[in-house]
This record gives structure tokens, C-alpha cells and sequence, in this order.
């Protein structure tokens, strides 16, 4: 038997879905049944579908022009996405963090033009020398476009001039002439009384980092300028330096040059280089105080996650204690920010110390190596922004 | 009121919210005294207040009847909102760029949302209901929500508002400075939705009044008005009503979200008020106007006075106030005042500018309490930048 349809159920059929939601709602309002007053929310992807937020404290950079230096270096110029200038100084250098396959990677790269001489006004210019094996350095080669946006800390570091010195030398191995660069714009237009001497040393003539811009700036300033290029594989017919900048060449090109009056040396490049200029420089009686150091390093060791999960940290910033959890995929300092407390911080990789706090109770792990000295360590100091709680921390920042 | 407050009384406890409700809205449309604007908002007020189309839980079907104006010679025919077109080119800014990774807890009262006297919990207390400090923070809460719901909700709005405005203006340098405006209008949905959908975690519906706005003019044929309901009206109280938030909020997020929306708003009102001056001014009959004049007075006042947080109030205190107790509470608490009548701040100098301030309407507007923003300046002598060092 077949089975009928109630009338009712037909005569509602009849009528469209929308009247019949609208009488529902009027019998439902008379019956003491209002709708509801809200939704909870939380659970749209739309947020989510878009590029990730930025990491706590860094700002979005936006790359404006890539342009290519040598075959294995490119210089990257970035702006700020709401248009705001990027404040450095020539020599300080800026952080950048990178996601790659999941994993966020930071690196240190220089600015390699003073802000006097940015183009656009505002915008800073990096420099990246692909390192075999770097696989931020190599993404940066290869892949970065016009467009992109990268989460940026910094300008961090001390790699930079004070006063006016008499003669500034610059010695500079590879890609440590970037920061060098920046210094010897900035020098040339802005002490005139200062003479700059510029000691790069590369492999080959194809590997000279801004062979250009360097030649320029001799033109421009003679006599106040002096370029020496030292390669240790030259070309036939090269009127420059020969051989690896160590101690000793390092020594012949210095003795070269004619030296007047006080000198600050500034130099950057590969670790065996720098240790080599040093002791040169040492020899010569130059006091340690006027040799000025830039070392690039990016931590060797990443801290897993701590094993306990979330542990709590106290940090006492500015006078105040903020209560704060160290999440288990956070930096005491990502979470802090996270957070709210307005910790102090720069480069977030290790390498310049601005987030020195000491350690008052617990126990934190760091990446290695870090630029905290043997002293400080044994002062109880730890960088935030590579330590990780490992038990319920006191942290106080130097009042300073 | 009285009369209808008594009858109310005898119905069973259950249906008297609703009765009392619908008693409200009879008297609104009561008290409407050209015909012609009754017959403009009264369709739109039905669907809104009897049948509450907004709260139905399902997306809403509106008919919209307006003439797309094409010109295929592409005439620079207003050189102000050609110059408004460049500046929105170059003041766009990315939803994204906003600092998301802030942490949110709108429960620590180191970092409110808006103040402690927001609400008049005093007078809360006269009525017999005490909150202890937990409920409070959570009640404030609520009103944020509430308020940044309704925020969304009127963007949404304007978002198809701007649409259609863009499709039926008749200048050509309007159409392209529209075509940003609908732009700006998607992002405050992003921004305004991600806020409330990853920070706050409620949504409130839209309010029954505010509805009937958005609904009586998306379902109005003439251009004019659908320019007026959302660029002068909607825009300019959302304005107002940004403005106070953005000077209240101590949550920092929040705060740099309605900087931004701030800016792109101005150059919307200003848009509005370059649009409509000089249609109402030279190309209307002086009926067509005061038509005009006395629907943007009903839509002021219905905003004014019927714009009331119920949502919250039903959520809340549908069981322990009357409407009314709860209608005198939003009236007098010190932080809804203030929002209900700064909304009004950017508003009246805009209505004047546009010739809608005529001396036949004056009277109503001074009764209404709302003349002592008349001697504002109105959009198009703000920038951006003014409005916000105004809020200062």
C-alpha cells in the first residue's frame, strides 16, 4: 500500500522555503524562542589561506628590485610594506628569516649602500653571497623575485664608525667587502677630512663583489680614495695584489700603501682571514682597540624543543615582571613577544646580544655559537632569542 | 508607551519580549511623517524588524534594481574624484600586513578593549543585577563584539553598495575611484572578520535596524540614494563610531586595524559628499530633496535611538531586565553614549555640506539634540591623517 503524504506536509510544499522561514521566525519570537544572539566563531580557513603572519617583532619587507652582483651574488633591495624608511647605520646588518619547507631559517646579510645612498629613499640594499651547501644563501640566488615579502629583524651591530678618524682601512675578503661598502660611501660623503683605504681580497676577477661601484668611487674621490684589489688566482696582465689575504700579503699591501697619522682598521670576511689580518695587525702595533671586527656565523646547532612542553618564565623588563609560558616550538623570546612583554631584541640569531637578560633561577639551553663572551656566560647571561627553557626561568634585563 | 507598556504586561511572560519588540517598531514607523519615506524604509522594515531576515541563520536575498551606466567614451568629467581616485591607488594597504601575531585575551583588564565605564554597572546594580569583575570584563567583551560585528556587518554593506554605486554613477572618474572603494571595502570585511573570527571568537547578528538600512537602499532603485544611505549615512556613523573605539581600545592590534579603516573611510565620505552635492543642488526638484532630507532624518534618529546592543541585551539580560531597564542603561552609560553620539560628529557637517540641512528640518534635528555638530567640517575638508589627529 502506498503510503500518503500528510496535507499538511503537502500544503507546506506549496509555499516557498523563504516564507515559510519567515512565519517560523514569528511564531518562534511569540513562543519565548528568539534566534540566537550570536555565532561562535574561530573556524574559518580564510585567515589562515593567506601568506603566514609575521614572526613576533620582525617587519614585513617587500623586494622591490633584485639585481645580480657576480654569477654566485645578488643584492636584494628591500622596502617596507607600509612604506615606512628603514633606519640603519653603514656597517649594522639586518636579519633575515626565511621559511623554507616548514623550517623558519635566519641569516645575517649587511647593508651594502648607507641610506644616504638608497634607491628608493627608504629602502636598504642587501647583499647575499650564495655559501655552498647555505640553503637560505642559495634560495636567495636562485629564487628571490620582485615582489616577495620576507619578515626582517634588525639593523643590528656595532660594525660601525664612530667620530672621524684620520684614515680608515677597510680590509674586506669575499662578501665582507658589503659592510665595507656602505662604510666607505658614507665615510667618503660624510668625513671629509677622513682618507679611506680599501684592501679587498677575492678569488678571481669574476668573484669581485661591486668591481663597479668601487671603481666609481675612486674616480670620484682621488687622492682621498684608495682601491687595492688582491686576488689569489689572477688573470695574466693583472696590476693588483696576488695571493691570499693572510699575514703576510696582508702586511705587503699595508706596506705599500703610504700610512698618515691614526688609523682605525674595520675588517670582514671568512674566519682564517680575519684571524690572519688580527695578528698582522698586532704585529704592526696597532693597538687592539682600533681594529674593528664583523663575524658572520649562523648558529650550528639548533636546541630541539624543550622536553616538558610549555614552561613557565618570569621576565623583569623595565622595572615590571611579566609572567610568561615558553611554548615548546618558541624561543623564550618569540614567546615573550607573543605574549606581550616588551622585551628588547635585534638581530634574534645570536649575534649581537641585545636581548642579553640574566639568568636569576632555572635553566635554558642556547644555540651554539653565540656571540655571549666566556665572562658573560659565567655571569649568568643568556640571549633570549636562541634560549629555550628547559625549567621555570627568572630572567631580569640589565637596567641599563 | 504607557498604553502599550500595560498591554505588553498581560501577555504571557514568554511572548512579551517579542510583543514589546514589535510595539517598538510600529511606533518608529508611527512616528514617520512624510509618506514617501514610509513607503521607502517601510518594506525594508518589515523584513527587518517582523521577520528578522538578518537572524534567519541563512544567507539573505535582496532584488536590486538600479540602471548600470555605461559610457563608452570614457570622459574625465570630475577632476576632485579624479584626484580622490589617485590618492586611494596609493593609499591601498594589505590586510595581512596588520600585526596578527598579537595575542588577544580580551579578559585581561591590563589591556582592555574599552573602558570600565563603558557600561554603567552602577546603574546595572540599581536594577538588581551585580556583576562581579570577571562578569564585567566578559560583559565588555560582549559589547565589542557586538559593536565590531556590527562594524562587519554594515561593511559588508557597503562592500555591494559600492558595487552597485560604481555600475549607476554617472561619471566616469567616479566609476574608477568606485572601483577602489570596492576594494576597500573587501579588506575592512577581511580585516574586521579576521579580528572577530580569530581574535574574539563571536559573532553577533546583525542588528535589526541596521538591517533595515542596508535593506532599504540596496533594494532602491535610484542611485542617489543608495549614495547617500551608505556613502553619507552608513559611512559617516560608522566613522564616528570607529573613532571612538579607535581612541578607547588599549588593545594594540585593534587599534592599528582602525587606524587604517579610519583613513580609507575618510576618502569614502568625502567621495559621497563631491557625488551628491551638486545632484542635490542643481538636479532634483525641491520635492525630491526634502524627500531626501527627511529620509536621511529618519535613518539618523532610527540610528540614534534604536541602535541598542538587543543582541547583547538578549544574550545577557533577556530574563532579568525589561527592554526598557536595558534601553535607559545603553542611554545613560557614560562609553554607549558617547558612542551614540560621536557617530554623529562626522555625519551632521556632511548632511549640510550636501544640502540636506535645509531650515524645514533644522528643528527636528536641534529636538533630537543632534544640532551641536552642525558647525563641523565635513569630509571634503579632511584628510585621512586630520581625522585621526582629530580623535587625539
Amino acid at each position: 500500500m502506498v503510503k500518503r503524504t500528510p496535507w499538511i506536509e503537502r500544503a507546506k510544499g506549496l509555499v516557498p522555503a523563504r516564507w515559510r522561514r519567515d512565519a517560523r521566525m514569528v511564531l518562534d519570537g511569540l513562543a519565548g524562542r528568539p534566534p540566537p544572539p550570536y555565532w561562535s566563531t574561530g573556524t574559518s580557513s580564510r585567515a589562515e589561506a593567506p601568506g603566514p603572519s609575521p614572526l613576533p617583532g620582525a617587519r614585513s619587507l617587500r623586494v622591490a628590485a633584485v639585481t645580480r652582483e657576480t654569477p654566485d651574488a645578488v643584492s636584494l633591495t628591500l622596502v617596507d610594506l607600509r612604506g615606512e624608511a628603514i633606519v640603519y647605520r653603514p656597517g649594522q646588518f639586518f636579519t633575515l628569516a626565511l621559511r623554507l619547507n616548514g623550517e623558519v631559517l635566519r641569516r645575517a646579510y649587511s647593508a651594502s649602500l648607507p641610506m644616504s645612498e638608497a634607491s628608493p629613499p627608504g629602502s636598504v640594499r642587501v647583499t647575499i653571497k650564495r655559501v655552498a651547501g647555505g640553503r637560505v644563501s642559495q634560495h636567495l640566488n636562485e629564487r628571490a623575485g620582485a615582489g616577495d615579502v620576507i619578515d626582517v629583524f634588525g639593523p643590528s651591530g656595532s660594525f660601525v664608525v664612530e667620530g672621524a678618524p684620520a684614515t680608515l682601512v677597510l680590509i674586506g675578503g669575499g662578501s665582507g667587502a658589503t659592510p665595507l661598502l656602505a662604510i666607505a660611501y658614507d665615510a667618503l660623503a660624510r668625513l671629509p677630512d677622513t682618507r679611506v683605504v680599501f684592501l679587498v681580497g677575492n678569488r678571481s676577477t669574476g668573484d669581485i663583489l661591486f668591481c663597479d661601484e668601487l671603481a666609481a668611487l675612486a674616480d670620484r674621490h682621488p687622492g682621498r680614495f684608495v682601491l687595492r684589489h688582491v686576488l689569489s688566482h689572477p688573470p695574466a696582465e693583472w696590476g693588483g695584489g696576488v695571493g691570499m689575504l693572510d699575514a703576510e700579503t696582508t702586511a705587503r699591501e699595508l706596506d705599500a700603501l703610504s700610512m698618515e697619522g691614526p688609523a682605525e682598521y674595520f675588517v670582514c670576511g671568512p674566519g682564517a682571514m680575519m684571524d690572519a689580518v688580527r695578528g698582522c695587525l698586532l704585529g704592526r702595533a696597532v693597538e687592539a682597540g682600533n681594529i674593528r671586527e664583523e663575524r658572520f656565523s649562523s648558529p650550528v646547532h639548533t636546541a630541539a624543543e624543550q622536553p616538558g612542553g610549555d614552561v613557565a618564565v618570569t621576565a623583569t623588563v623595565g622595572g615590571r615582571s611579566y609572567a610568561v609560558v615558553n611554548r615548546a616550538h618558541e624561543t623564550v623570546l618569540e614567546s615573550a613577544l607573543r605574549q606581550g612583554a616588551p622585551m628588547a631584541f635585534s638581530c634574534t640569531m645570536g649575534g649581537c646580544g641585545a636581548c642579553r637578560m640574566k639568568l636569576r633561577e632555572g635553566a635554558m639551553t642556547m644555540e651554539e655559537p653565540n656571540c655571549l663572551s666566556a665572562d658573560e656566560r659565567a655571569q649568568g647571561y643568556v640571549l633570549t632569542c636562541i634560549g629555550r627553557a628547559t625549567r621555570a626561568c627568572v630572567l631580569e634585563a640589565d637596567p641599563s | 508607551m504607557m498604553f502599550n507598556e500595560r498591554l505588553v504586561n498581560l501577555l504571557p511572560g514568554r511572548m512579551r519580549n517579542q510583543v514589546a519588540q514589535w510595539f517598538e517598531a510600529a511606533e518608529i514607523f508611527g512616528e514617520m511623517r512624510d509618506p514617501k519615506v514610509l513607503a521607502a524604509i517601510g518594506p525594508a522594515g518589515v523584513r527587518g524588524l517582523l521577520l528578522q531576515r538578518g537572524k534567519q541563520g541563512v544567507p539573505t536575498q535582496m532584488p536590486a534594481a538600479h540602471q548600470a551606466h555605461f559610457d563608452w567614451r570614457y570622459p574625465h568629467d570630475n577632476a576632485e574624484m579624479a584626484s580622490l581616485y589617485r590618492r586611494a591607488k596609493e593609499g591601498q594597504w594589505n590586510g595581512d600586513s596588520l600585526p596578527w601575531h598579537t595575542d588577544v585575551d580580551p579578559f585581561n583588564p591590563e589591556v582592555p578593549l574599552i573602558p570600565a565605564d563603558f557600561i554603567d554597572t552602577a546603574k546595572l546594580a540599581s536594577f538588581g543585577v551585580r556583576l562581579d569583575a570577571r562578569e564585567e570584563l566578559r560583559l565588555r567583551y560582549s559589547l565589542t563584539a557586538w559593536m565590531l560585528s556590527q562594524f562587519l556587518h554594515g561593511e559588508q554593506g557597503a562592500l555591494f553598495a559600492a558595487a552597485q554605486v560604481t555600475e549607476a554613477v554617472q561619471f566616469f572618474d567616479g566609476k574608477m575611484y568606485g572601483s577602489t572603494q570596492v576594494m576597500d571595502e573587501g579588506r575592512h570585511v577581511e580585516v574586521f572578520h579576521r579580528y572577530i573570527d580569530t581574535k574574539l571568537n563571536k559573532l553577533y547578528q546583525i542588528n535589526d535596524n541596521l538591517y533595515v538600512v542596508i535593506d532599504s537602499l540596496m533594494t532602491d532603485g535610484r542611485w542617489d540614494m543608495k549614495f547617500l544611505g551608505m556613502q553619507i549615512m552608513v559611512e559617516g556613523l560608522a566613522l564616528g563610531a570607529f573613532g571612538v573605539i579607535y581612541k578607547q581600545t588599549k588593545e594594540p592590534l585593534l587599534k592599528e586595524l582602525l587606524r587604517n579603516v579610519i583613513q580609507d573611510e575618510a576618502r569614502h565620505v568625502h567621495y559621497g559628499v563631491v557625488a551628491l552635492r551638486e545632484q542635490f543642488r542643481d538636479h532634483l526638484t525641491e520635492r525630491e530633496r526634502s524627500e531626501r532630507e527627511d529620509w536621511a532624518y529618519e535613518v539618523a534618529l532610527l540610528m540614534r535611538n534604536r541602535f541598542m546592543a538587543f543582541e547583547v541585551y538578549d544574550e545577557w539580560f533577556a530574563h532579568r531586565l525589561t527592554r526598557a531597564q536595558w534601553r535607559e542603561l545603553v542611554s545613560t552609560s557614560p562609553g554607549m553614549m558617547d558612542f551614540r553620539h560621536v557617530m554623529f560628529v562626522r555625519l551632521i557637517p556632511n548632511l549640510r555640506e550636501i544640502g540636506l540641512m535645509s531650515p524645514r528640518i533644522v528643528p527636528h534635528y536641534e529636538r533630537a539634540g543632534l544640532m551641536r555638530y552642525y558647525h563641523g567640517r565635513s569630509a571634503d575638508q579632511l584628510t585621512g591623517e586630520q581625522l585621526l589627529a582629530d580623535l587625539h
